[in-house]
Formats: structure tokens, sequence, C-alpha cells
């Protein structure tokens, strides 16, 4: 079960500051979320033939025509450390 | 010391060969300057929508297709989460539990035996960004350019049981996938990775032992090197009487040994689900058979068209298919001309000599078959003799001449008139003389230094049966 415990690790992974105070009221809102994940996973796949023809169909996907990418300087205007074209990030041991 | 049985499974990622990224239109290649082949979609930036790349969900199906699978009709997209700088969403878009491929089968060489190895499904996925170290800052520095570029997972079922195992396997998805046209599968650019599962069991168990993942190899030499130690660690461990703990290792390419990244504790919990953003996709049968008329003739069809129609020694029907290109040229050049055998050893033993050594680029022939098989056809006919014809082919590398106009420079063309060579045995009967007589005095071996003389003169341009004959003559007139 989420607690606050587990929103200081979820936070230090994914590197984001949390005040003490907001810490209950994120555990409330974020246990929410996990349960509706939770209610969407309880649907079962088992029943594949019936879905055969649900999903999308191929010709309906996108063509594999490539076009221009970003420029670097608008894919990295809201990084706030950068050094030559690339992001930088807090040093990965592995 | 005790007899443990390796156990091993494979997970291969390879890149496919598609122009765009599995949900952008940033293009997928190899290289480029760092974050130039980004978008806010790869980049994962808030309010973007994934949009699924038609060409991967074909090459994925034409891919399991290749490697004997069975294609889910129904095939969902699946969120796996996990915080990493290499990942810009902090989650992974890829297949949970309906892939596209499932139930495949792969069959492997192991000496004279033949081994099938199971696959257990394939599927599609995102691949991350790099990062690379920065030790002046002491920070890592990232580049989403690989971010997004379509993957496949061919997960294996374990039922391999040593390196050269693991290797054969390797090799024969990779060659699959080449001649499915879906990969490159070139390790040292990146585009087929392995990880490896493995684990160590005595004859007798009924049950797997503790498995350890080897993750991120990327030659076949660090695959081999990495099962090999692997089994060594576990080994000497069970011997001693220890446990073996359940982890992810890294091989260390410069020490050869494997160590602990993260022990089952700490792994992760991807919190898988469905990925809301993207629709799954429907296949119908329709949709397979057209895709599975796209492939053409396999490594193993070709194999065996090669030694049992052909007559091929099973070593050189080995050796031309297991590259798609060689295949192909020998192929085309029997088209033309259909001695199988002559053209087979011809490639084998002297064009594969120059790409063994590096000096020729298989995909890349300067030549067409066609003309390949033009010079072939020339040496079995004895236009030219053997050796002058691969000293044609080392010239035709040079992308510029056809056989027959090499042969016409060099003057290797044999003489089909025998004016020259009886002028050529003419003059030599007449320079040695002491060694005619010796020879009508009953020295036979003596012929053979004639015989060398007329050749050596002849420079490879007579056919050495008619300077025997001439040369016969000539002394049986001499008597």
């Amino acid at each position: 079960m989420l607690d606050t415990d587990l929103m200081t690790y979820l936070a230090k992974l994914s590197k984001l500051e949390i005040d003490e105070a907001d810490k209950e009221r994120l555990v409330s809102e974020m246990s929410a979320i996990v349960d509706l994940m939770d209610t969407m996973n309880e649907v079962t796949f088992d029943e594949c033939e019936n879905l055969k023809g649900e999903g999308v169909n191929l010709l309906n996907l996108r063509e594999d025509i490539s076009r221009e990418s970003f420029d670097r300087e608008k894919i990295l205007k809201n990084a706030s450390h950068k050094k030559d074209g690339f992001f930088v990030v807090p040093k990965i041991m592995e | 010391m005790a007899n443990y049985i390796p156990v091993i499974g494979l997970e291969i990622h390879a890149q496919l060969l598609t122009n765009t990224k599995i949900f952008c239109s940033c293009a997928a290649d190899f290289g480029g300057e760092q974050n130039t082949r980004c978008c806010p979609v790869c980049t994962g930036l808030p309010g973007t929508l994934p949009v699924l790349n038609r060409q991967v969900v074909n090459y994925a199906i034409k891919g399991g297709l290749a490697l004997g699978c069975d294609i889910n009709r129904y095939s969902k997209i699946d969120r796996k989460n996990y915080f990493y700088p290499d990942l810009p969403k902090a989650y992974q878009i890829s297949q949970f539990d309906l892939p596209l491929c499932i139930d495949g089968k792969v069959k492997i060489d192991i000496g004279e035996e033949e081994k099938t190895i199971r696959i257990h499904r394939i599927h599609i996925e995102e691949d991350a960004g790099k990062l690379v170290h920065d030790n002046i800052d002491n920070a890592s520095l990232a580049d989403y350019n690989r971010c997004g570029v379509p993957l496949i997972e061919i997960v294996s079922e374990p039922d391999m049981s040593s390196a050269e195992e693991a290797k054969a396997y390797v090799e024969k998805v990779a060659g699959l996938l080449q001649y499915a046209g879906v990969s490159l599968c070139r390790m040292e650019e990146g585009s087929l990775r392995a990880d490896v599962n493995i684990s160590l069991k005595t004859p007798e168990a009924t049950r797997l032992g503790t498995k350890v993942e080897i993750k991120n190899l990327n030659s076949l030499k660090s695959i081999v090197r990495a099962v090999e130690y692997e089994i060594e660690r576990q080994t000497k461990m069970l011997v001693n009487g220890e446990e073996i703990i359940q982890e992810t290792r890294r091989f260390n390419d410069n020490r050869g040994v494997t160590t602990s990244m993260r022990s089952k504790e700490d792994a992760h919990d991807y919190r898988y689900f469905k990925e809301p953003d993207v629709i799954p996709v429907s296949i119908t049968d329709e949709d397979i058979e057209s895709i599975r008329e796209e492939l053409p003739m396999l490594i193993d069809e070709r194999f065996a068209l090669y030694v049992k129609e052909y007559s091929l020694n099973r070593a050189d029907a080995k050796i031309l298919v297991a590259s798609k290109e060689i295949s192909d040229f020998y192929n085309e050049a029997i088209s033309v001309y259909p001695n199988y055998k002559a053209v087979a050893n011809f490639i084998v033993v002297e064009l594969l000599r120059y790409v063994n050594e590096g000096e020729l680029d298989s995909r890349n022939i300067p030549f067409t078959a066609r003309a390949f098989a033009e010079l072939v056809k020339m040496a079995e006919e004895e236009v030219v003799n053997k050796n002058n014809a691969k000293a044609i082919l080392k010239i035709m590398l040079e992308g510029r001449m056809s056989a027959m106009e090499i042969a016409k420079a060099e003057g290797f063309l044999m003489n089909d008139s025998t004016d020259e060579i009886e002028e050529v045995v003419n003059q030599v009967t007449s320079e040695f003389t002491s060694e005619v007589e010796g020879y009508l005095a009953g020295k036979e071996k003596l012929f053979a230094f004639l015989m060398g003389q007329c050749s050596k003169r002849l420079a490879g341009r007579a056919n050495p049966k008619k300077i025997k004959e001439i040369l016969e003559l000539k002394l049986a007139a001499l008597k």
C-alpha cells in the first residue's frame, strides 16, 4: 500500500522535491490513481477471440515517412542543465 | 566435481529497419549528432501523442514468421514504468501480455547435430536514449536520438545448454532477420544486443536452478565469454555449497568477468498497464498472408535445396546460405551458368576469401552475379586457365572491366590455334637439344622439363593438353 515512506522513495527516484506538508495529500491522491490502474488491470484479455476486430487495422497506422526533427536548441530549451548539445543529468553509477 | 547442466535462455533486441521511429516521424537510422533526431513525442514532453508506425508492426510480423512464430490477431501495447535518465518519459512503451508473435522455433546446427530452440514470444518496443559520462563535471550526459527507435525483443525458451549453442542461436536469429529484411542485426552498431538468462541444474533435478540474468551483451564474443564465465562461477558456488542469488549482472569485457548490478530485492516493479495513448492492433489472416508472401526463401530451405537438388556438400552449402547477399548472388549466377558445383566452389574458395580477409564487403560486390558466372564459365570451358581465372577475379574487384575484357588485356586467353604452340615447341626443342637427346635415349623424366619450358613461354595461354599433344608429336618426329 502507498504510504509516506513509499512516496518519499518515489520522489527520490523521480528526482522530485516534495514538501513534508504535501505528502499526506499526495499519498491519498496517488492511491486513488493506483486504485484506478488496478481496476483497469482487472480487465483480462483472455477472450482474445472476441477482440479480434476491436483494434486498429494495419492500414490505419502511421505511414513510415520521416519528417524533420526539431532543432536541437528547441529540444534543449526547457532543460535546466545542458552541455555540448546534451541534457546533463545527475551522474549515473551503473 | 559435480556435473551440472547449464540452462540458458536469451532475450535478443533487434532494431527494425524502418525509416522512422516507432511513435513519431523522426529518422531512426544509426548515427546523427546528439539530440538532433528528437521531437516532443520521443523526448516525452507532456501533451504529445504517440502514433504507431505501420512498418514496425509489418516488420515485427515478418520477423516473427521467419522465426516460425504464430501471430496474435489482437495485440495490445503496454506501459513499462521505470525511472532512469535514458528514458525521458519515465516509462517505456512495450508489450506485456499480448505480444505480436508467440511460439516460434529456430533450428541450429551443433557440429553434426541439429537442435530446435523454441521462441517464447516476440514483442515490439521503443529503445531508450544513450548516456555518456562526463568526468569533468562529474555528471552524465543524455542523448535521446535513440529514444523511440523501434526494437523487437525476441524471448527464447531456456532451451540452450552451452555457450556454443547460444552463439549458434544468435547467429541463426540474426541470419533469419536479415533474410526477412527487417533488421541489419549489426552488433557493432548496436542494432542487435542480447540478455542471457542462465542457471545450473543437476541431471536428476526436475526443477530449474536459480537464474541469473546478464544484461546488454553486444558481441558474439562477449556472449560466449559471459556464458562460459557464468557457468564456471555458478558451478564453483554450488560445489562449495553456496546459494545462487537471483540477480542481474553485467559482463565486463576488459576483465572477462560478470559483476552484480542488482539483486531481486531491488528488482523493479514495472507496474505494467495498458498504454492508454496507443490503441491495440488487429491483424487479419489476409495481413499475415500478404506479409508471408513477401518473405524470400529462408536459410533452412535454401540449404536443403543446395544439398539435395544441386548436390553441393553440406559445408559449402552452409557457407553460401550464411549470408543472404551471397546466397542471392549464387542463385543469380547459377541462373546464368547452371554449373552448380563450379560456381559454388569459386564463390566459397575464391570470392569469399576476399570477404574473409576484409578486402570485400559481401553487401557491396562491384560486379554482377552474371559477370561472375561468365568468369566461372570461362575457367570451366578452359577459355582461360584456372590460375588466370583467379587473377582475373582480383582485377574484377576493381570494378571496371568484365572477365573477358581483362582476359584479352592481360593476354590470358587460351590460344585456340595451334600455331603459337607449335612455334614455341619448335623453339624449345631446338634450344634444349641435349634434353631432347636425353629423352629420346630413354630418360622419360625429361619430358616434364620440356613441357614446363613450353608452358612457361605460353604463360597460361594454351591448354596444357594441347601443348602435350604437340610436344609428343614433335618428339616422335625427331626419333
